[in-house]
């Protein structure tokens, strides 16, 4: 299995480098997003204290970016399999459908790190985000909630499989998470707060607020009640986003639709 | 004793609708080690199903296929890991790869170790050692389904699966395909083709299969098929051209200038005389006659016509 992750990281990587100009895109869109809603915010909403936010900001919109490598590249990898072809092939992998898509994100996400880490160094530079994070604490607060992310994308792939076109659903679900990466779960009404409490995605902005405003430090954050909650409500989500892919699979087999676009 | 390769056991599948369409009625093969079976039957005859349930891209609402002993259904992952499908057209293939990066590929996704070294060799065989470095979107269509082939036979599982391997390809490149396909046989590979090119199947096969409207209407040896019907047919060519004649199993085929052309479709000896006894007391003469031997397109069309060995 470690030979197969370790030959789609390569063959992900070659292919990302063959297709400049969507790489090039993707630079452009992410950092004028960030670029549009940080400058607007401080132009016609100075109230909202931006200026001494920044870095909590930063780390909100780092982390729906994060989101979209992961979810987005779920679909995208039934979708383009099957555009390009070669979806029943890996369906009918030994080593199982749902393990192939797992190693597939994982893999894609892990080529696209470079792209990540290239988009926040530039977008401190541009917009001069003046960014004292503790490392250790951001970078698990990341790993705690990419179980999340995955089981997203698991969800994602899954009714993509069968539904097939799934793209404006994508595209509202990542407005819903911008809109809670921006707003943040605090400004929610109570009522709302209360269901959405153990939402991962919240939990994990919870944490990264406790980072950047509170300055909570690695030791102390990762036994915190929110990091804990955090860790554990996202392994739930992926175990949940890892049974629905496979009932999803498990479908797509009944009726017969895999390849089908 | 050894297990066959695949050995499918009366398998069903309808697709649900209004009204549900009756896939397959319970189809049943088994396909040993060295065998080359051409799946044969007319559009929506449930040859795709039937590869698709081997291949685990679609479940069975009855019976099971076994792959080296493997259930598909019930242990699939390891009858997976003992086959290799070659899909029909660009479907095997990333086209921003190289030849060699889609072996690697390819190879180490149905669980398996790449050899470098076995794959130029391989690639020496097949005409592709220089293109091997090139991106695939560079390769023209033979190449590509060379290159999907290459990639099987790299695998090296025991049951290859080709779907439509010649579909677009010129002369040249099917001869050299079909060369491939029957030194993979010679090699120990199971090799189930389905086609519609009834002359390639004829060239590759060592077994026939024909599925009509979900069913299995023939199973058996290419040889012994095309023997079975060479043995019950006759050409009788006459003059003049514009002679009729009614015999059951008689059809006129030809009339030109000089002579009239009669296929008469019969194993009994007997129906030949009469049909000369006729023939004479109509004052014909009779110019030839002449055991023929039909292609295997004749032959399909004849059993997916009449319904069956025992009624063609």
């Amino acid at each position: 299995m470690l030979r197969l992750a370790w030959v789609y990281l390569k063959t992900n990587v070659k292919e990302m480098l063959r297709y400049p100009f969507e790489m090039v895109n993707m630079y452009i869109s992410l950092i004028l997003i960030f670029g549009g809603i940080f400058l607007g915010i401080k132009a016609f909403a100075p109230s909202v204290g931006l200026e001494t936010n920044k870095a909590g900001f930063f780390l909100g919109y780092m982390l729906w970016t994060f989101y979209l490598f992961t979810a987005n590249s779920a679909s995208w990898t039934i979708y383009s399999a099957a555009t390009m072809g070669y979806l029943e092939r890996e369906f009918s992998s030994p080593f199982g459908h749902t393990i192939i898509v797992v190693i597939k994100i994982i893999t894609d996400n892990l080529a696209s790190l470079i792209h990540y880490l290239l988009i926040a160094i530039l977008m401190i530079l541009i917009f001069g985000v003046d960014l004292k994070l503790d490392v250790i604490g951001t970078i698990g607060l990341v790993l705690a909630a990419y179980p999340f992310f995955l089981g997203v994308g698991l969800i994602f792939a899954g009714l993509a499989l069968n539904v097939k076109r799934i793209g404006s659903f994508i595209s509202l679900v990542q407005i819903i998470f911008m809109f809670l990466a921006f707003v943040g779960g605090g400004r929610l009404s109570p009522k709302v707060v209360s269901i959405v409490r153990y939402f991962p995605y919240l939990q994990a902005l919870r944490v990264a607020k406790a980072i950047t405003i509170r300055g909570v430090r690695w030791p102390e954050l990762f036994v915190s009640n929110d990091f804990m909650t955090l860790l554990l409500t996202s392994l739930i989500s992926f175990v949940i986003g890892w049974m629905f892919f496979r009932a999803m699979d498990r479908q797509a087999m009944r009726k017969g639709v895999v390849g089908h676009y | 004793m050894n297990l066959p390769i695949l050995k499918a056991i009366e398998i069903k599948k309808t697709y649900p609708g209004k009204p549900p369409v009756e896939a397959l009625k319970g189809v049943s093969i088994e396909v040993n080690e060295g065998n080359v079976v051409a799946l044969l039957g007319p559009n929506g005859a449930g040859k795709t199903t039937f590869v698709k349930i081997i291949t685990g891209l679609l479940l069975p609402d009855g019976g099971d296929a076994l792959v080296r002993g493997y259930s598909v259904t019930k242990q699939r992952h390891r009858a997976l890991s003992q086959l290799v499908t070659v899909l029909e057209g660009d479907r095997n293939l990333r086209f921003r790869l190289t030849g060699l990066e889609n072996a690697e590929f390819f190879v180490a996704l149905s669980g398996r170790k790449f050899d470098k070294k076995r794959c130029m060799e391989l690639a020496d065989r097949f005409g592709l050692a220089d293109a091997m470095n090139r991106q695939v979107r560079t390769y023209s269509k033979g190449m590509k389904q060379k290159l999907s082939v290459l990639i099987a036979f790299l695998t090296d599982t025991p049951l290859i699966l080709l779907d439509e391997p010649t579909l677009g390809l010129d002369v040249e490149a099917s001869n050299e395909l079909i060369e491939v396909i029957k030194e993979g046989a010679d090699a120990g590979h199971a090799i189930l083709i389905t086609t519609h090119e009834m002359h390639i199947a004829q060239k590759v096969s060592t077994h026939v299969a024909i599925i009509k409207e979900g069913k299995l209407v023939t199973y058996q040896r290419t040889e012994q098929l095309l023997e079975l019907f060479r043995y019950r047919e006759f050409l009788i060519k006459v003059r003049p051209n514009d002679i009729e004649l009614e015999f059951p199993m008689l059809r006129k085929v030809e009339s030109n200038d000089n002579f009239a052309t009669f296929v008469l479709d019969t194993a009994e000896p007997s129906d030949v005389y009469q049909v000369i006894d006729m023939l004479r007391s109509k004052n014909a003469e009779i110019l030839e006659i002449v055991r023929r031997q039909p292609d295997l397109e004749e032959v399909y069309l004849r059993i997916v016509k009449g319904g069956g060995v025992s009624n063609a």
